[in-house]
């Protein structure tokens, strides 16, 4: 029997820090330090990202192709730029990656509140 | 902080710091903006980077692994490449390996024998906690003294400064072997605890029994051990040993114990101990028991545990000032004690003849690499194009600088695989002219550290020759070197060979000037005058020894009875004997001889050597009689106290003076003690130097063997026919006088004196081979650059030709050439040479370490040969056919 390749991407759990990065960019493109503070933010704190833990893992989603750094041209008219920051987006691999990755979180928190271990919604 | 972020980017690729470098600071300011400021907030900073770093590292680096494989794929590649290369150029490898070669096994050579004298631990238990102690009279400044047995149990009983603490004098002593043959031997007189201060514990048998300070005040115990070697020899390895005696100067005496095969005494060569000692007899275990103010004993100390040699000179101090309030016998002389570690104390002689050696082989390698060097680079630029070549089709700087670099290793390897056996074949040759000086040469071997020094010599080496062609071939562009047609590149190149060569011209006139000197020293040391006539003596020693022959007047007629004896015999044309023969190796006489009426406390400043002799001895040693006369039969035990006495002595104590017929206090042995006795100056002789040629006499004091009976003899004899030619009668002269006594220690005096020098002819020896091998390498060089040189300017010189230039002009420009490379590196050298030669003071004699003569010789030298590899290529040059030269 064979695998589709969504399946074999939705079988491969993605690691952490990738997730936060996703996460962070699914709403908008933000540059480096950006996603760091968004991450932070999100989790209470409970996850800070170092820098280089941080710009380790844009350089390797970049070869990945799980982000993709904008041109000033992408970015719509209106929107606060700084020019001598470089930002990310998320690609469609990316966002499909986060997804199943988050319904891959999903179904354990589902499981988990079976169990009880989380309050009932 | 800031510097912390900066530090820790190093540790990522170069992809990852050329694109995040601005961000990933901008993040750690963030960072240190999230934490409180002060030592808390700082303390955490860190401690996130420092976790963020570990994490993140391995990532960053993951496709590492996977460029170090092709690298490494590649270096095998360049490998196999270079290995081809240099297999098409067997001339260059072979000279370049063989040189090097040579360079490597000098320096393993010479650092095996330093290895096994300097570095090796001595082969006691705990060796590093074992000390000598010597005694220095404050008084007389004399130095390197032993010291007295009272001494020797004062220290012993100082809390918390030795586990252990013994000492040892040297002997002889004759012993009847089973078939009843005497021999004599060199014999130890210890305290019973000396071999348990070493750690030594007989092979068989067992040790002295007690301690110092035992209770129990018997006398010595009656009982010898004896050596491996004399186990094996005398009782022909008997396991039963131990049940039988042996006799012992007369005395028949029980065997305690055998020594460890090759168990060696190892102290300084001025200790007076030698290494192997065959009888081992005790002193008594009450060492106050003995008399007080005659000191003798070599001092070996086991530091208590946790005690340094600070701490422990603190210590030996408290006991001298404490030994100096309480024996008045010591007080005059200001006994003060030093502690040494036994090891480097041992060895202190050998250790500037070895520096010496390490730094001329050290001199010798750098100068075999710039050989190499030079040739590697006069290969390199002739595999310009080649490199060109490569270089436009793709390959870069660092790849064909690790081309390059592979053949320099190669060679390095090779060089060193052969290095190492020359080395160790080096070691074995300098083990076998050793110097008697040196302690420890015995133990020479090629072992692990050897090996390691061995490999870290030739990795110097290898970036020594390396880096030049290397850093040639890596600088010459690709633009450059496909545009010329070689000639107009080849200034630059020729240059920096020509600093190499100027720098081995250098070299080589350092060590030849350094050779010279030692050379010089040789020859000064032959020349210098001993004060007596060496030639045609030869020199043996018996023993009277006191138990065979315990009165005076038993001795004294003996040893006229045998001076009677030899002086008839044909052959001999003088015959004499004395308590201390010249250059030997017995353990000096010395004490105090100063004039009536000297105050106590300036006493000391009379310290001289002591020596008996029979009447015949002044005239058979070739002495000069100065004033007074020599001694004559009738100085016997009846008559008055006389002395004859040395021209240093005579000038201390009767300055401006005639001494004869004045009196002084010297020590006399007589009845089995010494004591200070007056007596009256009946000759001045000229002073005789006994320990070495450099070595002036200290003044000494001659006792007539009549009025001072010691127990040992040496006798000198005169020959018509040569040292030793009438040798065997004398023995059967000696044999009819008394069955009992033995001859032993048969030397020409000739070879004592020069055994004096060996030390020094060593070194002169060495450094002149290492001499003349530099001096061969540099002439290679030159010859190799001038070669070069002139073939470059081969068009030049035919052109020259054409506009009307002689042959001879030719000739002489590149001469000039070479002699201007020549002159530059002995000047060079000479200045180096003024700067280095200082660290050879103390092996020189009668020659300053800046002789402008022998600079200038070396430098002749030099020039000469520098000139003769010049003169073949310009010769070569001269015969250039102008009209070949042009068209090529």
């Amino acid at each position: 029997m064979a695998f589709s390749q969504e399946d074999t991407v939705t079988t491969r759990p993605l690691a952490s820090t990738n997730f936060y990065v996703l996460l962070a960019l699914a709403d908008r493109e933000r540059y480096g330090l950006d996603v760091a503070e968004d991450v932070a933010r999100r989790t209470n704190d409970a996850v800070v990202l170092g820098p280089g833990s941080l710009y380790n893992t844009i350089k390797k989603m970049l070869a990945e192709g799980l982000i993709e750094e904008t041109t000033p041209k992408d970015r719509g008219e209106g929107r606060e730029h700084d020019p001598r920051r470089r930002y990310y987006r998320i690609t469609r691999a990316g966002r499909a990656a986060l997804t199943s990755e988050a319904s891959r979180l999903a179904v354990l928190v589902e499981a988990a509140r079976d169990k009880k271990v989380l309050p009932a919604r | 902080m800031r510097r912390l972020a900066r530090l820790l980017l190093l540790l990522y690729p170069k992809s990852f710091r050329a694109r995040f470098e601005a961000e990933f600071l901008e993040a750690f300011e963030w960072h240190r903006a999230r934490v409180p400021t002060g030592w808390e907030g700082r303390l955490r900073l860190t401690a996130l980077m420092l976790r963020d770093t570990l994490a993140a590292l391995p990532r960053a680096h993951s496709d590492g692994p996977r460029r170090m494989v092709h690298a490494a794929r590649g270096l095998v590649a360049d490998g196999r490449h270079a290995a081809r290369g240099l297999a098409r150029s067997p001339l260059f490898a072979w000279s370049a390996v063989a040189s090097l070669a040579l360079g490597i096994g000098a320096n393993t050579a010479v650092f095996s024998v330093a290895n096994a004298v300097l570095l090796q631990p001595l082969p006691y238990a705990d060796p590093g906690r074992l000390t000598i102690v010597w005694n220095h009279f404050t008084t007389s400044e004399q130095t390197r003294l032993p010291l007295a047995p009272v001494e020797v149990a004062e220290l012993a009983e100082e809390p918390g400064l030795f586990e252990s603490v013994g000492g040892v004098w040297a002997t002889s002593a004759t012993v009847t072997d089973p078939e009843g043959t005497r021999i004599q031997v060199p014999a130890a007189l210890v305290t019973p605890n000396f071999l348990g201060v070493l750690g030594i514990a007989p092979a068989l048998g067992r040790n002295f029994l007690s301690e110092l300070g035992n209770e129990r005040r018997d006398e010595a115990p009656q009982g010898v051990l004896i050596s491996h070697e004399l186990w094996r020899s005398t009782f022909t390895s008997d396991p039963a040993v131990l049940e039988r005696s042996l006799v012992v100067d007369g005395v028949s005496m029980p065997v305690l114990g055998v020594l460890p095969e090759g168990f060696r005494l190892i102290f300084p060569p001025d200790g007076s101990i030698p290494e192997r000692l065959d009888v081992y007899r005790s002193l008594p275990w009450n060492l106050r028991d003995l008399p007080v103010g005659i000191r003798y004993l070599r001092v070996v100390g086991r530091l208590a545990p946790g005690v340094d040699l600070r701490e422990g000179q603190v210590a030996v101090d408290a006991v001298s000032a404490r030994v100096r309030a309480s024996y008045p016998e010591i007080a005059s002389n200001g006994d003060s004690f030093s502690i040494h570690p036994l090891q480097a104390d041992a060895v202190r002689e050998a250790r500037p003849v070895l520096q010496v050696l390490l730094a001329a082989v050290g001199l010798f390698l750098l100068l075999a690499s710039a050989n190499v060097a030079s040739l590697a680079l006069a290969r390199a630029s002739a595999r310009t194009g080649e490199m060109a070549v490569r270089r436009s089709l793709g390959a870069s700087n660092g790849r064909i600088a690790g081309l390059v670099f592979w053949e320099s290793l190669l060679i390095g390897v090779a060089a060193a695989v052969i290095g190492l056996a020359v080395g160790s074949l080096g070691a074995d040759f300098l083990w076998s002219m050793r110097p008697e000086g040196i302690a420890r040469v015995d133990s020479v071997s090629v072992d692990g550290t050897v090996v390691l020094f061995t490999m870290g010599v030739s990795t110097l080496a290898v970036l020594l020759f390396g880096w030049a062609p290397v850093r040639w071939t890596a600088r010459s562009g690709v633009a450059t070197t496909l545009r010329s047609a070689g000639a107009r590149i080849v200034g630059a190149r020729t240059s920096a060979r020509e600093w190499i060569t100027v720098g081995q011209v250098a070299v080589s006139l350092v060590l030849l000037c350094g050779a010279g000197l030692l050379a010089r020293t040789l020859g000064e040391l032959s020349r210098a005058d001993v004060g007596f006539a060496p030639e045609r003596l030869v020199s043996f020693k018996v023993a009277l020894s006191e138990q065979l022959f315990p009165m005076d007047e038993e001795r004294w007629r003996i040893a006229s009875e045998i001076e009677r004896r030899v002086q008839a015999l044909p052959d001999v044309s003088a015959t004499g004997a004395t308590s201390h023969v010249p250059f030997g190796t017995w353990a000096n006489w010395s004490g105090a001889a100063a004039p009536d009426g000297t105050p106590e406390a300036e006493v000391e400043a009379f310290m001289v050597d002591h020596r008996s002799v029979t009447p015949g001895y002044f005239g058979a040693l070739g002495m000069t009689l100065e004033s007074g006369r020599f001694f004559s039969s009738t100085d016997d035990g009846a008559s008055e106290p006389v002395v004859v006495i040395d021209r240093v002595l005579a000038d201390r104590a009767f300055p401006g003076e005639d001494a004869v017929g004045r009196r002084i206090h010297p020590t006399r042995y007589r009845g089995g003690e010494f004591t200070p006795t007056p007596a009256t100056v009946i000759g001045v002789v000229g002073s005789v130097r006994d320990v070495s040629p450099s070595r002036p006499s200290r003044g000494q004091v001659f006792w007539p063997f009549a009025q001072s009976a010691r127990w040992e003899l040496t006798w000198v004899v005169r020959s018509q026919g040569g040292p030793g030619a009438s040798l065997e009668r004398v023995r059967e002269e000696i044999r009819a006088v008394s069955p009992d006594l033995a001859v032993a220690a048969v030397a020409p005096l000739e070879e004592l004196v020069r055994e004096a020098n060996a030390g020094t002819r060593f070194v002169a020896l060495l450094g002149g081979v290492f001499a003349l091998l530099a001096l061969g390498l540099a002439g290679l060089g030159l010859y190799g650059v001038i070669v070069y040189s002139s073939s470059i300017r081969t068009a030049e010189f035919g052109l020259r030709r054409v506009v009307g230039a002689r042959p001879r002009d030719i000739l002489s420009a590149v001469i000039v050439d070479g002699l201007r490379l020549g002159a530059l590196g002995t000047i060079f050298g000479i200045v180096a040479a003024m700067g280095l030669n200082r660290f050879l003071g103390s092996l020189l004699f009668g020659v300053s370490p800046t002789d402008a003569i022998t600079m200038l010789l070396a430098a002749g030298v030099l020039l000469a040969v520098m000139l003769f590899a010049s003169l073949v290529p310009a010769l070569r040059a001269m015969r250039v056919d102008p009209q070949v030269a042009m068209r090529g």
